[in-house]
């Protein structure tokens, strides 16, 4: 049998990075400023059903009753209680960093004070064991002048004792 | 709302996305031979005798399979070139700079590929070329670093 050199392949390691720009529009953009330069977890009610929204939304999502009146924006949390939260122990690629995920990761569905709405984001405890349900947490936002005007200005929420 | 004008929230973001990219066993031998040797060879088919710079693995005339690679002077002709200007996120090179479609001596087929060491008024298409290999090469198309008149 004819034996068969393994000869040199040549990869190219490429990176795409495409930028874009969104832009949030007014309602959730009134959030993210209250959020950059207040630091203060905004949520908003439909007038005609009464459920909050965090995010605040424009429209409600059941009776599609137009919800930009700003007289109906309450703030909530920054402490709230865990609902339920959802672990990643499996790391992928992070479309807009480009690296990948920092495992554990685990993402709390929050019941933030003052309203009755719920809003996602990470947990600092990352140890599935430690976390409960109805535990209490409290919003670790950026400094100031880090804050952007995104969700990211909240670095996570962290355990707290009451 | 309030009837007060807000600047609206921009988010700006990006897509990033790693991937490799295999070049296949006939490039694999160009860019080894760019990478080792800097020199630059074309692809021959063995049917037309056609020469592809850069190589291609199947003949875009006759559509034979092509396995030979010929070295050529590296040496070439410009044919064509634009003045590029714009900025945008992707290029390799902050504008403004020269690009051309280049034919080396030999080849039947042009590359596309950077135009340096000659002021943008002195570009003329007919203008003969060489070109200029970084010193750290890394088997890929940019270990040419540009094309300067010879």
């Amino acid at each position: 049998m004819k034996q068969k050199t393994q000869e040199e392949l040549i990869y190219l390691n490429m990176t795409m990075k495409v930028p874009y720009k969104w832009r949030t529009g007014e309602t959730m953009g009134e959030f993210f400023r209250e959020l950059k330069e207040n630091g203060i977890i905004y949520a908003n009610q439909c007038p005609t059903c009464g459920r909050f929204f965090c995010l605040p939304k424009s429209v409600c999502t059941r009776d599609h009753t137009v919800c930009t009146g700003r007289d109906k924006w309450v703030p909530v949390g920054p402490k709230g209680m865990v609902v339920t939260f959802f672990m990643a122990e499996q790391s992928f690629l992070l479309p807009t960093t480009g690296e990948m995920l920092k495992i554990p990761f685990a993402v709390g569905i929050v019941l933030l004070d003052g309203a009755t709405c719920i809003l996602q984001h990470a947990l600092e405890e990352t140890n599935p064991e430690k976390i409960k349900p109805f535990m209490r947490v409290e919003a670790v936002f950026k400094p100031k002048a880090e804050r952007k005007g995104n969700i990211y200005d909240i670095v996570h929420f962290k355990t707290i004792t009451e | 709302m309030e009837a007060v004008k807000k600047d609206p929230v921009i988010f700006e973001g990006y897509v990033i996305m790693p991937y490799k990219y295999s070049v296949g066993s006939l490039a694999s031998k160009f860019f080894i031979k760019l990478r080792d040797s800097k020199v630059l060879s074309g692809a021959k088919c063995p049917k037309c005798q056609m020469v592809n710079f850069p190589p291609r693995s199947v003949c875009p005339k006759c559509f034979s399979k092509i396995e030979e690679l010929v070295d050529l002077s590296g040496k070439g002709k410009l044919e064509t070139f634009t003045i590029v200007h714009y900025e945008s996120a992707v290029q390799a090179l902050k504008p403004p700079y020269a690009i051309g479609v280049i034919k080396l001596d030999g080849a039947d087929t042009a590359i596309t590929h950077f135009i340096g060491g000659a002021d943008f008024k002195d570009i003329k298409p007919g203008m003969k070329l060489e070109p200029v290999f970084k010193a750290k090469r890394e088997a890929n198309i940019l270990d040419i670093e540009y094309f300067q008149p010879a």
